[in-house]
């Protein structure tokens, strides 16, 4: 006993100790505390064209910048060791950089906000998960910002970032899912890639019946990567997934009805995460999702993985736009300093590099990188994606309209139930939404 | 006779199969740190290892040695690289020669030799990299802050939770366990209650209160939030303990001349050592897995689980695995360290009849 009364009390004295030399932490991504503003203005040339003199503005009190970002290992390693190195060298503003996945997003702000305490200065949010943090209000209104943004802007870029007339982010990165197939299983069965939705449902039955199983797959996981695949299938039909029961809807989920049973069964947990696992086990040979997984194959010695744009439905092609936007939490203090790192993050230099290092498609035209090596089949099927791409829409009701799409989607394709009738139920349920919204 | 050995057989059958399925998880992780790509990344994975590489501990446990400003400090590989910009002018990078690259600036420095620098295309830049190489460092800014600290916090936080929640708990449930029977039972349902209501759902509001008073990224504050779900499991266990050790054992001591607090010190809590040992396990395990609670409360230093977490969701398997083992290495070093208070038949014999 005497020992085990000797191990608490070193443990409690060590504990302590290290409580004491720990406390609020002050860490940071770059380890660079020493940078600040006698740095600043070094860099020789060039980077008048990304900030100019005028623009930039006094650091804040403390000099340093918070921001979030989500991103992979191999996208921190460029933001840390060129992006952010090269913006407070020009403007001597520190950035502290943190990851913050845009699921928790949401309910840290609202958490800091409500407590009056707000620690992230700035924040890049993926397009898709923007109406929690419009409908809570704990983002800034930065219309007044609009000639911060370069005319050369993708307009779908623009369109996610407003909400009723009013700029509440400014946008930084476009995305779009494309199509991973794993080319030796293709070869080595024979089977050409789908190129429409007869093709798209061969294919499945093909490798169904080669294979035993089935071998492509979509998002059914009922979340809200299903919804995003929903869209995209409506939308190559003609159809108005914001209407729901219209013509194009109706066909799209029909489509997919027939299709499911011809489906591998991953299909049921299959999201943007999963995909990737399952494509990279061989579990599945083609399925749609973010391109930010590319490196990791690459790595990962699973070259054959490879990527085109996609399948076209009854009425051409359609993807819903991805990517990120930035915010300004409200209650920043250091709204300038965020409006300045935003403005840099859309500069021409900063996306030709994003281009060029981690193959990100750029948010404005006039940027053109340099893909080089594995990435360029992928980034062609990015760009090609990306023509077709479409905002997904920003409706006020959006929260209380995705279960409705989820259930529908349940109901028709895994159930199997009547298309019209469950589908003109839930277009009544949006409808209801809308009216109260309005 | 035959009926025990079957008893005894079956026992140790189910035993093994019990030991495998605890060990069967653990050793797949330990595997996948471990195992080239290619092993694990197809159809029928093997189950031993066939081809080790210690790639992912390395991708962890080593960056790229940077300048203070963060740039990754690259060296020429072999022989001289010419660079020149579009006026013309050149510079001269030689094997060896230490020097940054930052694409946004279109900027090669050299570290060696000062003022050495030129801006070059985004092209150029990109054909000059092939060219080089960097160094690796084991205690990097990355590898601070993506595991040491993390580490680091996990183990002060999941320490303090202990010894705060037993310091707290034990005097506190020695009191109910001599207790009236019912009173006490009351009291431990009264405690229970509180756990009645999801982690999930009181940690938002719990947060907000606890960042309003400052302890975002605070060592104190997260240990604080880590007692609100232990002390109340923490004081079923010890109340549950005290009241197995019989008054007469104190009363005893207090007859020998010893005053309550003796008894309490130097009788009662030796004798209740296993049940705090069980409690002690329990607690230090929930906050060093503890992930709701660190998601609010951090921003800048989160715990291990939080690091997981994002390796998990943006990354590859093969560094979550590594993190994986590295997060379970202090879970069997806890637990080995305190098995050995778990004994039974401490009692027996305590009391005279």
């Amino acid at each position: 006993m005497k020992k085990m009364r000797t191990y608490l009390t070193v443990l409690t004295m060590s504990a302590f100790v290290l409580a004491a030399c720990g406390g609020t932490d002050d860490t940071n991504d770059g380890g660079d505390d020493q940078q600040g503003s006698d740095e600043a203005g070094e860099t020789e040339g060039g980077d008048d064209d990304i900030l100019s003199e005028e623009e930039v503005t006094e650091p804040s009190e403390d000099g340093v910048l918070h921001v979030s970002f989500g991103l992979g290992e191999s996208e921190w390693a460029v933001f840390r060791t060129e992006i952010l190195p090269a913006f407070e060298e020009m403007t001597g503003i520190e950035v502290r950089a943190v990851q913050v996945e845009s699921g928790d997003l949401v309910n840290k702000l609202t958490a800091e906000i409500d407590a009056d305490n707000v620690t992230i200065d700035m924040f890049a949010q993926d397009v898709n998960h923007l109406t929690g943090l419009v409908s809570r209000d704990l983002v800034e209104d930065l219309s007044d910002y609009r000639d911060v943004v370069p005319d050369s802007v993708i307009d779908g870029m623009m369109e996610v970032s407003e909400f009723e007339d009013e700029l509440l982010f400014l946008p930084y990165r476009p995305n779009v899912e494309i199509t991973f197939f794993n080319e030796e299983k293709f070869d080595e069965y024979g089977i050409d890639l789908p190129r429409n939705w007869d093709d798209l449902l061969e294919t499945a039955q093909a490798l169904e019946e080669e294979t035993g199983q089935g071998r492509v797959a979509i998002k059914g996981i009922l979340e809200d990567d299903t919804v995003l695949h929903m869209f995209d299938f409506i939308r190559s039909a003609g159809g108005d997934p914001h209407q729901f029961n219209d013509e194009g809807s109706i066909e799209a989920m029909t489509f997919l009805q027939e299709l499911w049973p011809h489906l591998s069964e991953q299909s049921t947990t299959a999201n943007w995460d999963t995909m990737n696992q399952y494509l990279e086990n061989d579990s599945i040979y083609l399925g749609k999702n973010w391109p930010f997984y590319i490196g990791e194959f690459h790595a990962n010695g699973k070259d054959e993985i490879q990527a085109y744009a996609g399948w076209e439905g009854p009425e051409g092609m359609s993807h819903a736009l991805g990517g990120e936007v930035i915010g300004i939490p409200r209650g920043s203090e250091n709204v300038d300093e965020a409006i300045q790192f935003a403005e840099f993050l859309m500069s021409q230099e900063v996306q030709e590099l994003l281009v060029s290092e981690l193959a990100w498609p750029a948010v404005r035209s006039d940027a053109y990188g340099l893909v080089q090596g594995y990435q360029e089949p992928y980034f062609e099927a990015i760009r090609d994606a990306l023509e077709h791409a479409e905002p997904r829409g920003n409706v006020p009701y959006w929260e209380n309209a995705e279960q409705i799409y989820i259930d529908a989607f349940q109901q028709i394709v895994v159930n199997g139930e009547d298309v019209e009738s469950t589908l003109n139920n839930a277009a009544a349920e949006i409808e209801e939404l809308r009216e109260d919204a309005e | 006779m035959r009926d025990n050995k079957l008893l005894k057989y079956t026992s140790y059958a189910l035993l093994l199969a019990f030991t495998f399925a605890m060990i069967f998880p653990v050793y797949i992780l330990f595997k996948v740190s471990l195992s080239s790509p290619e092993e694990v990344m197809t159809d029928r994975p093997t189950f031993t290892i066939q081809q080790p590489t210690l790639q992912h501990w390395q991708n962890i446990l080593l960056t790229d040695k940077t300048t203070d400003t963060g740039q990754a400090i690259y060296e020429v590989a072999s022989g001289e690289y010419t660079l020149s910009n579009e006026e013309g002018e050149e510079a001269t990078f030689g094997e060896g020669e230490s020097l940054t690259v930052n694409g946004v600036t279109r900027n090669v420095r050299s570290l060696d030799v000062e003022g050495k620098q030129i801006q070059v295309s985004l092209e150029d830049l990109q054909v000059f990299r092939e060219e080089l190489t960097t160094s690796k460092t084991m205690f990097g800014a990355v590898t601070m802050n993506n595991l040491y600290m993390p580490l680091l916090k996990s183990l002060m936080v999941a320490c303090l939770t202990t010894v705060v929640a037993i310091i707290i708990a034990a005097p506190a449930s020695y009191v109910i366990s001599r207790m009236p029977r019912m009173i006490a039972y009351a009291v431990v349902l009264a405690l229970l209650v509180t756990r009645m209501f999801p982690d999930v759902g009181i940690a938002l509001p719990i947060a907000t209160r606890f960042i309003s008073w400052g302890f975002i990224d605070s060592t104190f504050g997260l240990v604080l939030a880590h007692l609100i779900p232990n002390l109340p499991f923490l004081a079923w266990i010890l109340v549950g303990t005290f009241m197995m050790i019989p008054k007469d054992l104190e009363e005893s001591a207090m007859v020998d001349g010893g005053s309550r607090i003796t008894a309490l010190v130097r009788i009662v809590f030796p004798v209740a050592m296993p049940g705090i040992a069980v409690g002690a396990i329990f607690v230090w395990l929930n906050s060093w897995n503890e992930f709701i609670f660190a998601r609010y409360l951090s921003t800048e230093s989160g715990t291990l689980p939080l690091r997981i977490y994002e390796v998990i969701t943006n990354g590859s398997i093969f560094p979550a695995a590594a993190y994986s083992m590295i997060l379970t290495i202090p879970v069997i070093f806890i637990t080995f360290l305190l098995q050995r208070y778990l004994k039974s038949g401490m009692l027996s014999g305590a009391v005279k009849g």
